[in-house]
């Protein structure tokens, strides 16, 4: 007993060592998982708080920009607006007895607080939560297109897993032919994408534009993504590995877009039950 | 004399969270390379303060940059790492008979003090991406971002240590 005492006596530093070293392997193991970091990060109240009013004073100077944006956005909705006008008229017209039902998406608008673009798992925090009717897995858009999947949610504040962090994947395709692959970020520039999965035998050229395709339950059909800027086949593969660059500047990010899916639950739960069968 | 350093160090810790925190991290080159200075901590800190609470600060001091970057354990993991490799790492930069000075900047050249920065820079950056990138087969991007991280660490550290009073 008394050579055990001595012992961790003795190795007293390797042992504190040794016991620090677990506890940060533990937890960042975990978050390998991208949905297991449940307490230790950025959307808990202490952190939130500093970030939101570190955030506001930079936001301060970017007023003008933002303005801008929003015009731009203003313009085209009205443009938007004029043509669903336009299309009712004509469909009242012809008198068609058809009920449009209740939408299947339905977006409500947040604002970031933080950002990050320079990990190789880049998330971003925002200033709606649990009780806005946040959930985990919503998508999130802007004007230029996709910024990412939200990830956790504490009460008041939401982290989002970006598009460019390694262990996202997004259903997308090719805007002129529907040939779809997944999207997906290699950790280096987070201005480049790659897309994989798209067959052969699709016509694919540089400059066409990339949208998110219709199977997946996060993102609306035709959401823009990016525009194609290299491509190849490798040898004896079946697939192209397309290079997108993303249209959204994720450096330069202030307000976005949460994509509320009123049927995920539903389509989510079919899916489980028919993978169980 | 001792109160005076553990002042300083407390100040120290609490200043490179908020200079972490609110400034360097929005100040990103190159689209992808944050520079990381709270490593700077174990540069400073004292000889006669035991190895056990030196790791102990330095994983917390990790931990709490590591809340606010979204960043797990990260920076816990390879501050507190640093912290017990701290030793071995002054005798390779300022010879063995540093174990017996209570001030370890006492009669060392210039050079000797910028290694000492520089390996401690570059081993947080290097434990760092190995952790958050957590698969080999992009050891070139390991390579890369722990080689321009700790050149761009390197060059704001030498500024922060120029700015900052010897007895704060």
């Amino acid at each position: 007993m008394q050579q055990i005492i001595s012992f961790f006596f003795k190795r007293q530093v390797e042992l504190l060592y040794l016991l620090l070293l677990l506890i940060s392997l533990i937890l960042s193991i975990n978050s390998h998982s991208y949905h297991n970091r449940q307490y230790l990060n950025s959307a808990n109240a202490l952190s939130s708080g500093l970030q939101r009013w570190s955030n506001e004073a930079f936001t301060y100077i970017d007023l003008k920009k933002v303005n801008d944006a929003l015009n731009q956005e203003n313009v085209e909705l009205k443009n938007e607006l004029e043509q669903l006008k336009s299309s009712i008229q004509q469909l009242n017209r012809v008198a068609l007895n058809t009920a449009f039902g209740e939408s299947q998406f339905k977006y409500a608008s947040a604002k970031i607080i933080k950002n990050s673009i320079s990990r190789y798992r880049n998330y971003l925090t925002i200033d709606q939560g649990a009780d806005d009717e946040v959930t985990t897995d919503m998508g999130v858009i802007n004007e230029n297109g996709i910024v990412g999947v939200i990830d956790e949610v504490s009460s008041q504040y939401a982290t989002v897993a970006s598009v460019a962090h390694a262990d996202v994947q997004i259903n997308a395709k090719l805007k002129n032919s529907d040939h779809f692959g997944f999207l997906s970020w290699d950790g280096a520039d987070y201005t480049l994408f790659d897309l994989f999965d798209v067959p052969k035998n699709a016509s694919v050229a540089i400059g066409d534009t990339i949208v998110t395709g219709g199977m997946s339950n996060i993102f609306p059909e035709d959401i823009l993504i990016g525009t194609v800027v290299d491509y190849s086949i490798p040898n004896n593969q079946s697939f192209y590995e397309i290079k997108v660059a993303l249209s959204n500047d994720l450096a330069n990010l202030n307000h976005v877009q949460l994509v509320v899916n009123k049927d995920q639950n539903e389509i989510s739960s079919l899916q489980s039950k028919t993978a169980l069968e | 004399m001792i109160t005076n350093d553990i002042g300083n160090l407390a100040f120290r810790f609490v200043g490179l969270i908020v200079v972490q925190v609110l400034i360097l991290n929005n100040l990103i080159v190159f689209g992808q390379y944050i520079p990381f200075i709270p490593v700077l901590l174990l540069f400073w800190f004292p000889m006669y303060i035991p190895k056990s609470i030196m790791m102990v600060v330095a994983f917390f001091l990790g931990l709490i940059i590591d809340v606010f970057t979204d960043t797990v354990a990260f920076h816990a993991f390879s501050l507190s790492t640093i912290a017990y490799l701290r030793p071995s790492i002054l005798k390779f930069c300022f010879g063995n008979n540093i174990e017996f000075q209570n001030n370890h900047f006492q009669g060392t050249s210039r050079a000797q003090r910028l290694s000492f920065l520089f390996i401690l820079l570059s081993l947080e950056a290097f434990l760092f991406f190995v952790l958050e990138i957590f698969n080999f087969s992009h050891i070139l991007l390991i390579f890369n971002k722990t080689v321009l991280t700790t050149f761009l660490s390197f060059g704001v550290s030498l500024i922060v240590i120029s700015i900052i009073p010897r007895n704060i």
